[in-house]
């Protein structure tokens, strides 16, 4: 009897030691308690965030709600989605009523610092140019010098153009609208030469001008503006799911993971980083509280970085964007991602 | 004992102490308030204090009246926006009086066409939100005006376009100044000439050359001295070049649009509340005054309407509170306001939202008590003297 006690506790503390101690994460104890995430995104920019007529969302940012919805619940469809202004975005990850903000928002130093956020990498490398009326022959930024420039108050862009042009003893006109779509409304209605927002934003919005064809994007950005989800300070172990879903997209597009091949790759491939990364082995789901298959059903239901880009704003869109910065670093781009060891 | 009892029985004593309590528990909230959210902000790693208003505020600014340029300070900016929403706060209230008194007039008149009209614009009017106003005017203005190469030129100084009314700028304002100094003078002069007179018609029954000597001092010697400024200042006179004109001072058309809204908006209220006033004088007063022979313009202007000011006074300043409230709705169209500027622009870019529409309240509590004790002493001047 003795000896069958001693067994017990040696055993109960062994595998109590063996277990995974796991810091506690409110945001990801609500989550699961709640049966679905929180994803605050744009109003409505097509490419981005964008509801159809019948409510749903598609988007490159969508996309990625739905990716981290898949890994943290099993179901990409359990989002349920915030549209958020540029005003609204940042009290509303603040105080808790989202649990993630995928909403094209520029990651910066006093955003960082000051609004008690942290930006879990990047989803989209932005850079900000102007889009003109084509009769206007403008071709470059320089050429601007003199007009009306329409842009969203409280945008990085509305700072980064009133800078731009300053350096540059260029003087515009600067009208600073309160929504995005006020701003492009104006500008389509002749108020403004030129409207500014990033490149992808603008191949979005050109979508809702009177006439599209009459207007172009110039070409040369004047900014680098790289975007990603954002979340407030605090529950590391949360910041750390949200880093590691986006990394595990762009991860699954280097190693030739797809939707299309996810099974047959996690059943039959030989490299032992796409095993882990869709939990053959390793069990690195459970290292953040989550199942082992997590990026599997992720790139399962979603798909891999890649093909969500050609989907929402790539080829595959309305929006026509080339890769560009957007492409894998061994593609001559910029998207990189630390291993999955 | 019994000396502290009846201390406490003491009605005054015991006021006082329920006054004091009231006011401590009152403050102890407000404490407890401010700690409570500053402790939690700082947990979450939100900046918060007022550091931020001393920073570059980089924001660019197309209406501005105080000088303020993309590198001065938040504080510049704050300065800006609140010079803006007094600017279209005081000039909407001068204009929506004027409008409001005819329309309110015009309501009352017995010609049919004039009251019915007056009374379609008063209900329609009041039966509208105010921001389908505002942004009926904002695309209905820029919709009007011609783009900048096909602008209407005004004696080819002004140009008007839907980037708005580009006015010249004197180079050196100097001689402007001069001559604004000239003018008041001249006004003041005007005053203390109208007030001998009357007190010498009081006194010895003489009349004095009131007329011609106000004529000459309320309109000549402005335009003479304003003839004078201009003549002998450099203009820079705006001209086209590029995109859009250059040079001279830019009326936008954000401006504009807010300014027609505010008033157009304020002046139905304005008319109900001057019929309402005059309504309300017996119409034995009216009466009287015909007896006595005098005409119905007369009798609008000495006997009705300095009496139906006493009861219009009170309704007025509520509305000129909503116009100074309401002038926030220029953040709709981008009209440069302290709510647009600061609300908007600074808060995004500071993300303190505490500080900065703590204020943006304060602002408008201010111009707002300014306003009411302006009425109130209006108020007061005009009531009714019982001798």
């Amino acid at each position: 009897m003795k000896y069958l006690l001693a067994a017990l506790i040696v055993a109960g503390g062994a595998s109590a030691a063996m277990a995974q101690q796991l810091a506690p994460s409110p945001t990801l104890d609500a989550v699961k308690a709640r049966g679905n995430l929180e994803c605050g995104v744009h109003l409505g920019l097509p490419g981005f965030s964008f509801a159809n007529d019948k409510g749903e969302w598609s988007g490159i940012d969508v996309d990625y709600c739905r990716a981290l919805a898949a890994a943290v619940l099993g179901d990409a469809n359990k989002v349920k989605y915030t549209p958020t202004s540029v005003q609204q975005r940042w009290p509303i990850l603040q105080s808790g009523q989202v649990d993630v903000l995928s909403r094209n928002s520029t990651i910066t130093f006093s955003r960082n610092a000051t609004l008690g956020l942290n930006f879990q990498g990047i989803n989209f490398y932005e850079g900000q140019t102007f889009i003109v009326r084509k009769s206007t022959n403008a071709k470059t930024a320089a050429d601007l010098d003199g007009a009306s420039v329409c842009v969203a108050a409280g945008s990085t862009e509305e700072k980064n153009a009133a800078d731009w042009f300053r350096e540059r003893n260029l003087k515009v006109t600067i009208t600073n609208f309160q929504k995005n779509d006020d701003a492009i409304a104006a500008y389509d209605s002749g108020r403004c030469d030129a409207y500014t927002a990033g490149v992808g934003a603008l191949a979005g919005q050109r979508v809702k001008l009177k006439v599209p064809g009459d207007h172009i994007i110039l070409t040369q950005p004047i900014s680098n503006d790289p975007q990603g989800p954002v979340t407030r300070w605090g529950d590391e172990r949360w910041q750390l799911i949200v880093r590691w879903v986006l990394n595990g997209m762009i991860a699954a597009e280097a190693l030739g993971v797809t939707s299309a091949n996810v099974d047959e790759m996690k059943a039959n491939s030989k490299n032992s980083e796409v095993r882990r990364l869709l939990g053959a082995e390793g069990g690195f789901g459970a290292m953040m509280g989550l199942p082992d298959d997590w990026m599997y059903k992720a790139i399962k239901q979603v798909g891999n970085y890649g093909e969500s880009f050609e989907r929402t704003v790539g080829m595959g869109s309305p929006l026509k964007m080339e890769r560009g910065q957007n492409q894998l670093w061994t593609k001559g781009g910029l998207l990189f991602t630390p291993p999955f060891q | 004992m019994t000396r502290a009892l009846s201390f406490f029985n003491d009605k005054r004593v015991r006021g006082v102490i329920y006054q004091a309590a009231v006011l401590l528990g009152l403050v102890g909230l407000i404490v407890y308030f401010v700690r409570n959210a500053s402790e939690n902000m700082m947990k979450a790693g939100i900046a918060s204090g007022f550091d931020f208003l001393w920073r570059t505020s980089g924001i660019e600014v197309p209406f501005v009246l105080t000088g303020y340029t993309q590198q001065d300070d938040i504080l510049a900016l704050f300065w800006a926006g609140v010079a803006n929403t007094m600017l279209v706060t005081v000039i909407a209230i001068v204009l929506a009086t004027l409008l409001g008194f005819v329309v309110g007039i015009a309501r009352l008149s017995s010609h049919w066409l004039l009251s019915t009209l007056a009374g379609a614009y008063i209900e329609f009017v009041r039966n509208i939100p105010l921001l389908f106003f505002v942004l009926f005017w904002y695309f209905g203005v820029i919709a009007a005006l011609p783009a900048p190469r096909a602008s209407i030129s005004l004696f080819g100084v002004a140009f008007l376009n839907n980037r708005g009314l580009t006015i010249p700028l004197p180079d050196a304002p100097a001689n402007f100044r001069w001559a604004l100094l000239a003018i008041l003078v001249s006004w003041l002069a005007q005053w203390v000439v109208a007030r001998w007179a009357r007190r010498r018609k009081e006194r010895t029954g003489r009349d004095a050359p009131v007329f011609t000597i106000g004529l000459v001092l309320v309109i000549l010697v402005p335009i003479l001295v304003v003839t004078y400024a201009s003549l002998t200042t450099r203009w820079d006179v705006p001209a086209l070049r590029g995109f859009n004109y250059r040079g001279g001072f830019v009326v936008i058309p954000e401006f504009v649009a807010l300014l027609a809204a505010l008033v157009t908006y304020t002046a139905g209220f304005i008319a109900e509340i001057v019929r309402g006033g005059i309504q309300a004088i017996p119409h034995g007063q009216t009466e009287a005054a015909s007896a006595l022979g005098l005409r119905p313009g007369p009798i609008l202007r000495l006997v009705t309407i300095p009496q139906a000011m006493r009861i219009m006074i009170p309704p007025m300043t509520n509305q000129y509170l909503n116009v100074l409230k309401n002038s926030s709705f220029g953040a709709a169209i981008a009209y440069p306001d302290v709510v647009s500027l600061f609300m908007g622009s600074a808060l995004n870019n500071t993300g303190q939202a505490i500080e900065i529409i703590a204020m943006t309240l304060a602002v408008y509590l201010v111009i707002g008590l300014a306003v009411s004790a302006f009425m109130n002493w209006y108020n007061a001047r005009i009531a009714l003297v019982t001798r």
